[in-house]
Formats: structure tokens, C-alpha cells, sequence
């Protein structure tokens, strides 16, 4: 019966997911969104939360140990497969660019946006963690630290987390924007814990005043929403 | 990943979706390989995996056959101590027959001599008057209470005696027998050792 405890773990692990957790990663703050998919096929925000760092903490072992305390602490309640969390990091922590790709493909594409990033950071190729795609004969792509990457893992490994996606906050948000149910300009009229989203976009990139909306007060609940769908559809 | 990129429906036509950027993506961790090399790795992967098999499956036949060999092995050293202690418990058991053999000639021996010595004592108690007082014998000696009416007749009883069987009779003691009876005559203790005799032979331990 060994194959079929293996196929049923397969199929376990590849069930659609219901709920996923979002995160937006501060200095001195964590903006965590939980989200739920109903049965009637729209996405809830569960959770609401922004954990702020204690004044005292100067050292980074100390707010480590105080992020990791914080994630031990949400996910307590919560089995292991709702354990999992995506997170959007804001400016500062990731740098993204665009160039044109010139018909090169595959590795070398990939060595290339490889020196792009370590380039804009200013470090090795070796300790950048980044990620690309192609659109329209340009290389989109993103970039943050390795070694910042690595740490967050370990601290979400640590604390009981998965941690399976890191993202550039704007395309966190873009997802949220996309993903948002109703009218997007009215968005202040309601507070984060009221928001819902679909499954499928409901708009184009296009629809969407971005500057407006990233210069808002909300645009960071919509990041991390945006994270936790990125889990969730 | 869940986000990944497609294409989506929305109002108004269809929009392409690009796949979400994971910054955990890259590096990939270990060796990248290149998709050319996947067909021969794999081949390369399944002909050790046969190769793997093959000398598992005769690595275990000859395991098997050496268990075998050594099953045989074992059931013959034991078919062999067998035989060993067959033929040590036979040889001792001749050993005890021939032992018993040799004790039941002694004893019949004996019985013989014995006999014969009643029979003496029978002729010399008319020829001489003796009487037996009392007739003890053990593995070692035979020894002979007696009463004479004269106490001259003693050597003549000591060498009918000797002269009836291998053993030599001395006189132990000699008394008067005046004072414990009316009729006088003397006591005599005569004693004989038995003649060399088949010794008990116990057989070594196999």
C-alpha cells in the first residue's frame, strides 16, 4: 500500500488551498494579512494584524528573535499546512529593472539578469536571490539580497512557517489590485478587514491609477493581501 | 507556485497574466542541468540502477548458495559428531561387557573355591572333629572361627585347608576353649587373603 499512502500525499499536498497568510516586512513593523476562500468562491481577509517591534530592540539577533517570536506566536493555533506565508518586501529591500533581452535565452539570460541585479546591488553575483520573466522582448526582473532571503527563511522555518514565495511589494499589490472585488476607488471607504477579492482579476493593469494607489495609505494592506493571494490563486 | 502566469478572463476579452516574480527562484540550489543532458543522465541513471540490481540479485544468489553450502556443512559435522559418540558410547558399553564378563568368572571362581572349601571343612569336620563357629568372607579375605577337640590338629586343618584352594591359610589366633565350654578343645581364627583377582576396570570417559 506504499504507493498509495505516496499518491495520497501527492494529492494532499496538492490541494487547492483555502487560506494563506501575507506578510509586509518593515524595519520595525510586520503587516500580517490572513485570507480565506469561501465557498462561494471569494477570498476574505481573516486577519489583520500589524506587530510592531519594541522600542528597545536595537540589535538585528534582537528583532530577529522578536520576529520570530511573533510568527511562533500567529501560527500557535494553526495546523501545519495553514502555516504557510508569502512575503512582499518594500523598496528598500528589493531592486527591480527592466532590459532588453537581445535574443539571448535560457542560462545565459539567466547570467545575465544575475549581473544585472548584483550590479544595482553593488555586492557578488553569488549573494543575490532573484527572479525574471520575459514580456515583449524585455527582461523584467527583481532582485534582493541572498543572504536577507535566506534569513527570512530560517526565521520562518524556525518559528513553524513555510515560506515558499518572496516578492517585490508592487507586484504584491498589482495582484491585490487585479484580484480586488468591486469598485477599487472606493477603497478607503472601507477598512482592511472588510476586504474581499476574487479568485480571477477583474481588471487590467491598465484600469488602475498605480501611482495613486501606491501613494495612498492602504497600499501597504494591499501588498500584503497581494502576498497571501499569491498563495491562494 | 500558485501564481504562476497564464491567461485570464475578464470583462471585455482575455488578458495575459506574467508569472509572479519569486525572489527564492534563483540561484536554483545545486547543479542547473541543462536539458541536452537530461536524456543520457537519466539513461546513465537507469543503466546503473540495472547494473545495481543485477549485482544485488547475484550478490544474493550467492549469498543464498553459500548458506546453502554451509547448511550441508552443518548437518554433516553433526551427522559426523553423531557417529563419535555412537562409537564411544558402543566402546564403553563393550568396555562394561567385558568387565562384567570377567567379574562373573571371578565370582563363579570363587563360588568354586568356596564350595570346595565346604566341602573340605565337611571332611576334616569328621576326619578331625572340627566344628564352624563362624564362616565370614569379604571381597578381601575369608575368615575362619573354629573349634578343635586337640589342639594338635591345627597344622593339619591349616594344610588341608591351603592344600584345597589357591590361598594360603595362616592362624590368627588360637585359644582354650576349656574355659568357655565343658567339652575343651581349642578356639581357632584361621584366615585366608583371596588370591590376586580380576580388578574392576572402569572405562575411560569418551
Amino acid at each position: 500500500m506504499q504507493w498509495f499512502r505516496q499518491s495520497n500525499r501527492f494529492l494532499v499536498k496538492h490541494r487547492r488551498r483555502t487560506s494563506a497568510w501575507g506578510a509586509l516586512l518593515d524595519q520595525q513593523e510586520i503587516l500580517l494579512v490572513a485570507l480565506a476562500l469561501q465557498k462561494s468562491g471569494a477570498v476574505r481577509v481573516m486577519v489583520y494584524e500589524r506587530q510592531h517591534a519594541p522600542e528597545g530592540l536595537v540589535h538585528l539577533s534582537e528583532r530577529d528573535d522578536w520576529l520570530v517570536q511573533t510568527l511562533r506566536g500567529l501560527g500557535s493555533h494553526l495546523s501545519a499546512p495553514q502555516r504557510t506565508m508569502a512575503l512582499a518586501l518594500d523598496e528598500e529591500r528589493c531592486r527591480r529593472g527592466v532590459f532588453g533581452c537581445g535574443g539571448a535565452t535560457g542560462q545565459q539570460l539567466r547570467a545575465e539578469v544575475q549581473l544585472e541585479a548584483a550590479s544595482a546591488w553593488g555586492v557578488a553575483p553569488d549573494e543575490v536571490g532573484f527572479d525574471f520573466h520575459v514580456h515583449a522582448q524585455e527582461v523584467h526582473w527583481a532582485a534582493c539580497l541572498r543572504e536577507d532571503a535566506q534569513q527570512w527563511r530560517r526565521h520562518a522555518r524556525s518559528a513553524g512557517w513555510r515560506l515558499p514565495m518572496v516578492e517585490p511589494s508592487p507586484q504584491a499589490a498589482q495582484r491585490a489590485g487585479l484580484h480586488w472585488r468591486g469598485d477599487l476607488g472606493r477603497q478607503w471607504a472601507q477598512s482592511p478587514q472588510d476586504w474581499q477579492f476574487s479568485r480571477n482579476p477583474e481588471r487590467g493593469l491598465a484600469d488602475v491609477d498605480w501611482q495613486q494607489l501606491q501613494s495612498g495609505p492602504l497600499w501597504r494592506p494591499l501588498v500584503a493581501c497581494g502576498a497571501a493571494l499569491g498563495v491562494l490563486v | 507556485m500558485a501564481a504562476a502566469g497564464g491567461v485570464w478572463r475578464r470583462i471585455g476579452g482575455f488578458g495575459v497574466r506574467p508569472p509572479a516574480l519569486n525572489l527564492l527562484r534563483y540561484p536554483q540550489r545545486g547543479l542547473a542541468l541543462p536539458l541536452e543532458l537530461a536524456w543520457p543522465l537519466l539513461l546513465a541513471v537507469l543503466a546503473g540502477l540495472a547494473l545495481g540490481s543485477a549485482w544485488v540479485a547475484w550478490q544474493s544468489w550467492r549469498l543464498d548458495h553459500l548458506l546453502e553450502q554451509r547448511g550441508h556443512l552443518q548437518a554433516d559435522v553433526q551427522a559426523l559428531e553423531r557417529q563419535k559418540n555412537l562409537a564411544a558410547a558402543l566402546q564403553t558399553r563393550k568396555q562394561w561387557q567385558k568387565n562384567a564378563e570377567v567379574r562373573t568368572q571371578d565370582w563363579r571362581a570363587r563360588r568354586d573355591q568356596l564350595q570346595h572349601l565346604q566341602e573340605v571343612l565337611g571332611a576334616q569336620a569328621s576326619a578331625l572333629g572340627v566344628r564352624v563357629a563362624r564362616w565370614q568372607g569379604d571381597r578381601r579375605q575369608l575368615v575362619l572361627q573354629a573349634w578343635l577337640p586337640r589342639a594338635q590338629d591345627v597344622p593339619l586343618l591349616l594344610s588341608a585347608l591351603t592344600a584345597a584352594g589357591p590361598q594360603g591359610w595362616t592362624l590368627q589366633s588360637l585359644g582354650d576353649a576349656a574355659a568357655s565350654g565343658p567339652h575343651g578343645g581349642v578356639d581357632v581364627v584361621l584366615q585366608a587373603s583371596w588370591p590376586s583377582r580380576v580388578q574392576d576396570r572402569t572405562p575411560a570417559p569418551s
